[in-house]
């Protein structure tokens, strides 16, 4: 009677050392470690779970996403009731507005506007974690998808793939605090680094100090021998720029252009144009930083 | 071996279920973590070892399906099985607000500690931490009423450990 505790003590101490033991693993190993083949493993074994219970419990889950609205429902009525009155004002411009709607559309094609060629995809899952970001597709190796490849949608940068299966993905979204993508300001082209904020606006690190930032400026990828992502893709607008805290960095919030709580269609790119030659002078390596390690974002 | 299929089903299911249907539930900006809710019902059915073995495997599953880090959830849950297991004994009253007081404190001290982990980690911020337990467990206790009752009833169906007092 007296073991029974001991035993249940022992037994603790040994799941929490194996816990440990996971994390240590996963921090350091490479990308085709013991823990990256049991991802896959997972993945490939409640992919096709997912996708099933996705399909059949989409109008359950738009339930429970209207529940969470509702409070908001007749604020938005009145909202697009005036919206209405203004569109109706507006008719005349309408043809206007049609060859603008059209030009919109074609800007909006990431694939064509970065010359890459991109596989499409569905998301079938989410994570149901309130501390990670990531998403299940519906794209796997069968049609090129391998891991460390870039994951866009209409509005932009989505993240990036992190575990493979023949017929799904996992992809580290572009908010997960994990995550770091190169990049840069489009208007001054200067250099840094965009980390992931969770729930939280991301976060730009310029890799120069004293780097002018403007709210509105628009921060794209930054492409570089053996990095991740293709030139120029969209990932947001930096919407704060504040003081630097305890150093000489800026604290600049950036807004991503992906709806990453919306994302149902997404493409991702399986092969990318070759990287321009890297302009002369200081300031233009590659960010350094944990999250730019794997050559673009994540660990 | 009726009894491992059986939890291993749980576990399924409530992955399944949290990055499916529940996947757009969100109470200011967070989810509600099932998972943690399922690990309290088979702790309170079958006591601490099983409760930080149920842990450990669902904690495991979920980080391996959810992205990284792989590791702290099973961390988390583990010690939430094992703790909410040795509580059970001073659980007498069969008043159902007991229980679902207790999913909820579950609920708390797992977000907590798993942002704490993180923080550690410099993966989270004090902020989103602080915020995302009582909002969670309000999530949980949402859930508690529909997920700890069949959950709990399973787990003693298939129970094998006895009732010790410690």
């Amino acid at each position: 009677m007296h073991d029974r505790p001991r035993r249940a003590r022992i037994i603790l101490a040994v799941l929490l050392l194996a816990s440990v033991t996971v994390i240590t693993v996963d921090f350091r190993e490479s990308a085709s470690g013991p823990v990256d083949r049991l991802r896959q493993v997972t993945v490939g074994v409640f992919g096709p779970a997912q996708r099933a219970v996705s399909a059949v419990a989409r109008p359950v889950g738009g339930f429970f996403v209207g529940l969470t609205e509702v409070g908001g429902l007749r604020g938005d009525n009145r909202r697009l009731k005036a919206e209405v009155d203004r569109l109706r004002a507006q008719e005349r411009t309408y043809q206007d507005l049609l060859t603008e709607n059209e030009r919109l559309r074609g800007a909006l094609n990431m694939a064509r506007r970065c010359g890459c060629r991109t596989v499409g995809a569905t998301v079938v899952a989410r994570s149901g974690s309130n501390f990670q970001w990531s998403v299940t597709i519906d794209a796997g190796a069968r049609l090129g998808v391998a891991r460390d490849m870039a994951v866009i949608d209409a509005q932009g940068l989505v993240g990036r793939v992190v575990a493979v299966t023949a017929d799904y993905a996992t992809v580290l979204l572009l908010v997960d605090p994990t995550s770091g993508v190169a990049a840069s300001l489009a208007r001054t082209k200067a250099r840094g680094l965009v980390r992931g904020g969770g729930s939280g606006p991301l976060g730009f690190e310029p890799v120069r100090a004293g780097v002018q930032v403007k709210v509105g400026d628009t921060v794209v990828t930054q492409s570089y021998q053996g990095g991740v992502f293709p030139q120029g893709l969209p990932v947001g607008v930096v919407e704060r720029v504040g003081p630097a805290s305890g150093g000489l960095v800026q604290s600049v919030a950036v807004r991503p252009y992906a709806d990453v709580a919306a994302l149902d269609v997404v493409a991702v790119v399986v092969a990318k144009p070759p990287v321009p030659a890297p302009p002369k002078g200081p300031g233009t390596a590659p960010p350094k930083g944990p999250g730019a390690v794997r050559t673009g974002i994540g660990r | 071996m009726r009894r491992v299929l059986a939890l291993a089903a749980v576990i399924a299911a409530a992955v399944l279920l949290e990055s499916t249907v529940l996947a757009g539930f969100r109470l200011g900006g967070v989810r509600p973590d099932l998972l943690v809710v399922a690990v309290v019902a088979v702790a309170m059915a079958s006591g601490p070892t099983s409760g930080a073995l149920f842990g450990f495997w669902a904690g495991l599953v979920a980080d391996l399906l959810f992205a990284p880090p792989v590791g702290v959830s099973a961390l988390v849950y583990t010690s939430v099985g094992y703790a909410v297991g040795l509580v059970r004994v001073y659980v007498v009253s069969p008043s159902a607000w007991v229980h679902l007081a207790l999913a909820g404190v579950a609920s708390l001290v797992s977000v907590w500690s798993t942002g704490l982990v993180l923080r550690v980690l410099d993966l989270s911020s004090w902020s989103f931490v602080a915020r995302s337990g009582p909002l969670v467990a309000l999530c949980n206790l949402l859930l508690t009423p529909f997920v700890y009752p069949v959950v709990r009833l399973l787990a003693e169906r298939v129970r094998s450990e006895k009732l010790y007092r410690w």
